[in-house]
C-alpha cells in the first residue's frame, strides 16, 4: 500500500489581462500527474526549472491548492481541508526547501524552529521539549550547543541540516524534500544526503526528492519521475530512466550531465550533439500540437516503465535506444 | 623559446589577496602561482569559500581597494597588473581580458536593453560608430545562439531565459575578442541542458579566437568536460596542479582524492557518500601555518604531516602542495 | 498601457463611491451641528428647528445622501454655513492656494533631498554622510508639527522676517509684486514642510547608491572597461532613483497631511486649514467634498506612482 496517492492532479494558473483583466489562459504547472510513494521510499522527481516540480511539492503539503485532482493519504482525499485535519496530515507530512536561510526564520533561535512543529502538534513540557530538540540535532549531526543560535550562525549545510531536524521532529511520514542539496557543495550535499538516508531508516520515513540534478536522484531514488512543462514525458525504476531511456527528453537530459572522465569527451560531445539534433528535428512527434507532452504509456517488456512516447512510435521496446 | 613565451598569456606569482575583517587583513588567496596559455582552458576548482572568486577578481582588479590588499604580481603578456588604477585597468578590462559571471540575471543591468549592454562594450575600447557597434553586437548575438538577434537587442534582462542571458554575458565578454577570458561559475545557476550548450559555447569561442580560459567551478564533472590543466584550490591555496589527466587519473591531494570520493556514483541505491568532514573555515579562523586540510582528515596522525608543506613535482606539470599524500588514505581503508 | 490606465480610472469608481458613503455617514455620526454654539443663544429655538428642516438635516440619511449625490452631479457641493458661500468657489480658492504651496514644497525638497542623497552615498561613512545623518536624525526626531511651531514662532514672531498669515500682501500691486509676495507668503510653511519631507528621499537615494554600487551589474559594466564616472551616471544613478520615483506619487498624500497641520499653524488660507476649521464648526459640506477629494487625490496619486515605475523601470507593467 503506497503511504500517498497523487491522482490527475492539476495545478493551472490563470492569466489575467486585457480591459477587463479577465482570464485569458492558464499556465499549466502541473497537467494531469499521477504518482504514488511507497512507505519507506524515496521517490524522484526530475525536471528542469521551471517544468512544475515545486508546485507538485508544494500541493502534496497543502501549500497550493490544486485546480483538480485528489491526493489519497490513508484512503481519503487530503485535498479537502476537513480530511487533513482528521487524519493530521499537517503533522504527518513535512517539507525541507531549497533555500534554507530564507525558509528558516532569522529571528528565531535554532530550537524555537525546530520545536515550532512540535509545537502545533504534541503538548510537551518546556524540558521535555528541550530534549526532544537536542535528540533531534543529533540525528542531523549537530552539536547541542546550536540551540540557541541564530540560523545566519551556520553554513548551508549546516542550515539544511537543521531543515531535515525541523521536518522529522513530528515524526513524519512523508517528507517533500524540495532541491534539499542544490545550493550546497559536493561534501556537503554528501553529508546532508547520508543524513536524509539514516532517517529514513530509522524513521522508516518516505521522501519526495525534487531536483534537477540527476546524479543525485540516482543515487537516492529507486522509482523516478521525469518532468516537463508540467507532465511526466517517462516513469520507471531507476534502472529504467537510466540504463534504457525512451523519451527523447529523458536521454537529451542524460546526455547534458557532465561525466567525469576526461577521455569520454570528445564522444560525450558527439553523442549530446547528436541527440539535441534529434530533439531539434523531431520534437514535433514527441509533443502534441499544443506543444503538451503525450499521455504516458507502458513501454513493452516492462510493468514499471512509461514513457510518453508517439503512438507510431517504434522506438518503445526495451532496449530500443 | 620565443615561442613559449608568445604562448603564455598570463603569469601569476605569489598572489596574496587579503580581505579586511574588524579592522585586520585575512589572505583569502595565500601564495597563488599560476600560468595560462593560449589554447588553453584553465580550471580552478574547490569548496565554495576557498578563495576561486577572489583569484579571479584579484586578476581584472575588481576588489573594492579600500578593503582588500593584492600583493604579488600578476603578468598579463608581461605587462605588470597589480598596483594598476582604474583607469589603465579600464583600457584591460573588456579589451584584453573578458569576464563572465555566475549569476546572469543580477550581472545585467535590469534598465538597460541587452543591446546597449553590449554595444557599451564596443564603446569603449573601439572606433566604431554607432551604426557598426549595433552591427557588431546583433552578430554577436548571433554568434553565441540566440534565435532572434534584432528582437533580442531590444530586450530587456528580464524578458529572457536564464541560459538567454548568460549567452548575453557572454557575448558582452568576448565583444572585442579578448585573449582572455575568465568564467567565474558560468554555469552553476543553469540547468544541464543549458549548461551542456554553454560549455560547448565557451569550448567553440576558445578554439576560434584562440584565447586562454579561468574557468572556475565545484563541479568536477565540469572540470572534466572543459578543462586542460586544473588547479584544485583550497583555503586559499592552490594544493594540487596538474592536467585535466592528472587530476582525474591520478589525484595526489587528499582534498582532490576526497572531492573525487564525494561524487554521488552510479553504484548501488542507498550507498554511502562520502563526506568531507569539516567545512572550510571562515578566513579569519583559518590556520596559517602547517598544512590547512589537516583538520579534515584528523585520522592521519599529526605526525605523518609535514610542518609547512611545499610544491612537490609528481609528474611532468603535475604539483601537489603536500608530503603525506603517499602514504594518505580515507578513514575507511586502512 | 493607456488602456490599463483608463481601466484603473474605471476602477476607481467604485473606490470613490464607497468613500463618498463612508464620509457621508461617518460626518453624520459626528456629535452636533452647524448650529450648536454658532447661533446666538437669544434665537428661538423654532427659527432653528425651521432651519435645520429647510436644510433637510431631518430627511432619512440615505436620502440625504441621495440628495448630495444628485447635486454634485449639478456641479452643487453645497453650501458653506460658516462661511455662507459655495463650497466649489471656496475650495477652489483654497485648493489654488495649497496647490501653490504644495508646488513650492514639492520642488524644494527634491532640490534639497537629492544633493544631499547623492553627497551621503557618494562618500558613505565619510565626514558628510555623517553630517548628513545626522540632519536625518534631528528632523526625524523632532515632529513635523513641532517643526512648524518652532518656524513660526523663531521666524515670523521673533525674528519677525516672515509673515505669520496670508497669502499675498495688500500692498502688492502688478504681476510681479504679487508674485514675489505670495512666495515670501509661502516660503515658511513651504521650507518647514520641505524639511520633515526630506529625510526618506536622502534615505532612500543613499541607499540606494551604495546598494547599486555593489550590484552584479555594476561589476559587469566594470569589467567591460566602463569608466567609473559613466558607471555612476549610466548604471548606479539610474537604478538609484527608482525608489523615490516610485515616492513621487505617494508626495500628493504626504504634501496633503502636511498641508493640514501647516496650513493651521501658519495661517495660510489653503484646503488644510479649511478642513480643519470645518471639522471644528461641523461645516458637513466642506468637510465632505475635502475628505472626497483628498481621497481621490490619493487614489490619482497611487495610480501616478504605478504610471511613472512603468515607465521607467521595465519589469513593471502597471496592473
Ligand atoms: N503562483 C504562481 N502564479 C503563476 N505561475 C506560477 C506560480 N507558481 C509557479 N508558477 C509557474 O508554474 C511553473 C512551474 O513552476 P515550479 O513548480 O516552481 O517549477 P520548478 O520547481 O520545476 O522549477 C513555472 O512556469 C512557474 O512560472
Ligand atoms: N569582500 C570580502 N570581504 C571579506 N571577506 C571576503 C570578501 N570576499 C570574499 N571573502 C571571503 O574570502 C573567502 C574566499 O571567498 P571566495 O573567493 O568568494 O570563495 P569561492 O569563490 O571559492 O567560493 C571566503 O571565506 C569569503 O568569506
Ligand atoms: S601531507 Fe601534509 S600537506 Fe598533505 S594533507 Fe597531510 S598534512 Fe596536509
Ligand atoms: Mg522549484
Ligand atoms: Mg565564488
Amino acid at each position: 500500500m503506497s503511504i500517498i496517492e497523487v491522482k490527475n492532479l492539476k495545478v493551472w494558473y490563470p492569466i489575467r489581462g486585457g480591459f477587463f483583466n479577465t482570464i485569458k489562459g492558464y499556465v499549466k504547472a502541473v497537467d494531469d500527474v499521477n504518482l504514488s510513494i511507497e512507505p519507506g521510499e524515496t521517490y524522484g522527481l526530475i525536471g528542469e526549472s521551471g517544468s512544475g516540480k515545486s508546485t507538485i511539492g508544494k500541493t502534496i503539503v497543502g501549500i497550493e491548492r490544486p485546480t483538480s485532482g485528489s491526493i489519497i493519504y490513508k484512503g481519503e482525499d487530503v485535498t479537502k481541508g476537513r480530511n487533513r485535519k482528521k487524519l493530521k496530515y499537517n503533522r504527518d507530512v513535512q517539507m525541507i526547501f531549497q533555500d534554507s536561510l530564507s525558509s528558516l526564520n532569522p529571528r528565531k533561535r535554532i530550537n524555537d524552529i525546530i520545536a515550532e512543529p512540535i509545537r502545533n502538534f504534541e503538548k510537551l513540557s518546556k524540558t521535555e521539549e528541550n530534549h526532544r530538540v537536542k535528540e533531534l540535532l543529533d540525528i542531523v549531526g549537530m552539536p547541542k550547543g546550536s540551540m540557541y543560535k541564530y540560523p545566519f550562525e551556520f553554513s548551508g549545510g549546516q542550515r539544511q541540516r537543521i531543515g531535515i531536524a525541523r521536518a522529522v521532529s513530528t515524526h513524519p511520514k512523508l517528507i517533500v524534500a524540495d532541491e534539499p542539496v542544490s545550493a550546497l557543495d559536493l561534501s556537503v550535499q554528501a553529508q546532508v544526503l547520508n543524513y536524509m538516508q539514516d532517517i529514513q531508516k530509522e524513521f522508516n520515513i518516505s521522501f519526495l526528492l525534487i531536483s534537477h540534478d540527476l546524479g543525485v536522484v540516482r543515487h537516492m531514488c529507486k522509482n523516478l519521475s521525469i518532468m516537463t512543462r508540467g507532465r511526466f514525458v517517462e516513469v520507471g525504476t531507476r534502472e529504467d530512466i537510466y540504463d534504457r531511456p525512451q523519451h527523447i527528453y529523458t536521454k537529451r537530459l542524460l546526455a547534458a550531465i557532465p561525466d567525469i572522465n576526461p577521455r569520454n569527451r570528445q564522444e560525450d560531445t558527439k553523442e549530446r550533439l547528436r541527440v539535441e539534433a534529434e530533439y531539434e528535428n523531431d520534437e514535433k512527434a514527441w509533443y502534441d500540437k499544443n506543444h503538451r507532452v503525450l499521455d504516458l504509456k507502458p513501454v513493452s517488456g516492462s510493468n514499471t516503465h512509461y514513457a510518453a512516447v508517439p503512438e507510431s512510435n517504434s522506438m518503445v521496446e526495451q532496449g530500443g535506444k | 623559446m620565443d615561442k613559449e613565451k608568445d604562448n603564455v598569456l598570463l603569469e601569476i606569482e605569489h598572489l596574496h589577496t587579503a580581505f579586511r575583517i574588524n579592522g585586520k587583513f585575512y589572505n583569502a588567496v595565500d601564495d597563488c602561482s599560476l600560468t595560462l596559455r593560449k589554447n588553453e582552458i584553465y580550471a580552478i576548482v574547490g569548496e565554495s569559500g576557498c578563495g576561486k572568486s577572489t583569484l579571479a577578481t584579484s586578476i581584472v582588479g575588481l576588489l573594492d581597494p579600500l578593503n582588500s590588499k593584492v600583493k604579488g604580481s600578476i603578468k598579463y603578456r608581461g605587462q605588470e597588473l597589480v598596483g594598476l588604477n582604474a583607469d589603465e585597468y579600464d583600457k584591460i578590462r573588456g579589451e584584453d581580458i573578458g569576464m563572465i559571471f555566475q549569476d546572469p540575471l543580477s550581472a545585467l543591468n535590469p534598465l538597460m536593453r541587452v543591446g546597449d549592454q553590449i554595444t557599451e562594450a564596443l564603446y569603449y575600447h573601439t572606433k566604431d560608430s554607432e551604426a557598426e557597434r549595433k552591427k557588431k553586437a546583433l552578430e554577436l548575438l548571433k554568434r553565441v545562439g540566440i534565435p532572434d538577434p534584432e528582437g533580442t537587442f531590444r530586450r530587456y534582462p528580464h524578458e529572457l531565459s536564464g541560459g538567454m542571458r548568460q549567452r548575453i554575458i557572454i557575448s558582452i565578454a568576448v565583444a572585442c575578442s579578448p585573449e582572455i577570458i575568465i568564467a567565474d561559475e558560468p554555469t552553476t545557476a543553469l540547468d544541464v541542458t543549458i549548461q551542456a550548450q554553454i560549455i560547448d559555447l565557451l569550448k567553440d569561442i576558445q578554439k576560434e579566437k584562440e584565447s586562454g580560459i579561468i574557468f572556475i567551478t565545484h563541479d568536477l564533472g565540469v572540470v572534466a568536460e572543459i578543462a586542460d590543466r586544473v588547479g584544485v584550490m583550497y583555503a586559499g591555496q592552490l594544493v594540487e596542479i596538474g592536467s585535466v589527466f592528472d587530476i582525474f587519473e591520478d589525484p595526489k591531494h587528499p582534498y582532490t582524492r576526497s572531492l573525487l570520493n564525494s561524487i554521488p556514483q552510479a553504484g548501488e541505491l542507498g550507498d554511502r557518500l562520502h563526506v568531507i568532514q569539516g567545512n572550510v573555515p571562515p578566513l579569519s579562523e583559518m590556520k596559517r601555518s602547517g598544512c590547512r586540510f589537516a583538520p579534515r582528515i584528523p585520522w592521519i596522525p599529526a605526525s605523518a604531516h609535514e610542518e609547512n608543506p611545499s610544491y612537490h613535482q609528481v609528474g611532468d606539470g603535475h604539483y601537489v602542495l603536500c608530503t603525506c599524500y603517499q602514504t594518505f588514505h580515507f578513514q575507511e581503508e586502512k | 498601457m493607456w488602456k490599463t490606465v483608463l481601466r484603473r480610472i474605471l476602477l476607481m469608481i467604485p473606490q470613490i463611491i464607497i468613500l463618498s458613503l463612508l464620509v457621508f455617514f461617518v460626518a453624520k455620526l459626528m456629535p452636533g451641528d452647524p448650529f450648536s454654539g454658532k447661533i446666538n443663544p437669544q434665537t428661538d429655538p423654532k427659527t432653528i428647528e425651521a432651519l435645520k428642516h429647510q436644510l433637510g438635516l431631518y430627511d432619512p440619511p440615505l436620502v440625504q445622501y441621495g440628495h448630495w449625490i444628485q447635486n454634485i452631479f449639478k456641479g452643487d457641493f453645497g453650501q458653506s454655513y460658516t462661511y455662507n458661500r459655495p463650497v466649489l468657489g471656496l475650495i477652489g480658492e483654497r485648493a489654488a492656494n495649497t496647490f501653490w504651496l504644495g508646488l513650492l514644497t514639492a520642488v524644494l525638497t527634491y532640490a534639497v533631498a537629492i544633493p544631499l542623497g547623492l553627497i551621503a552615498g557618494k562618500n558613505e561613512g565619510k565626514w558628510p554622510d555623517r553630517v548628513i545623518a545626522f540632519y536625518n536624525f534631528v528632523i526625524n526626531s523632532v515632529p513635523p508639527f513641532a517643526i512648524y511651531l518652532i518656524f513660526l514662532i523663531l521666524f515670523s514672531f521673533i525674528l519677525k522676517i516672515f509673515p505669520s498669515t496670508g497669502t499675498v500682501s495688500a500692498s502688492a500691486h502688478g504681476f510681479v509684486q504679487i508674485f514675489f509676495s505670495r512666495i515670501y507668503h509661502m516660503i515658511l510653511p513651504a521650507i518647514a514642510m520641505m524639511l520633515s519631507g526630506t529625510t526618506a528621499i536622502v534615505q532612500y537615494l543613499r541607499s540606494g547608491i551604495i546598494d547599486n554600487t555593489k550590484e552584479d551589474y555594476v561589476r559587469t559594466a566594470r569589467a567591460k572597461g566602463v569608466p567609473e564616472k559613466v558607471i555612476f551616471r549610466k548604471h548606479i544613478l539610474r537604478n538609484a532613483f527608482l525608489p523615490i520615483a516610485s515616492s513621487l506619487g505617494g508626495t500628493i498624500t504626504g504634501l496633503l497631511s502636511g498641508a493640514i497641520v501647516a496650513e493651521s499653524i501658519f495661517s495660510y488660507p489653503g484646503m488644510g486649514q479649511l478642513f480643519l476649521q470645518s471639522v471644528n464648526s461641523r461645516d458637513y459640506s466642506v468637510m465632505i467634498t475635502l475628505t472626497l477629494l483628498f481621497g481621490i487625490l490619493t487614489l490619482l496619486g497611487n495610480l501616478l506612482s504605478d504610471i511613472i515605475m512603468s515607465i521607467v523601470d521595465p519589469r513593471i507593467r502597471i496592473q
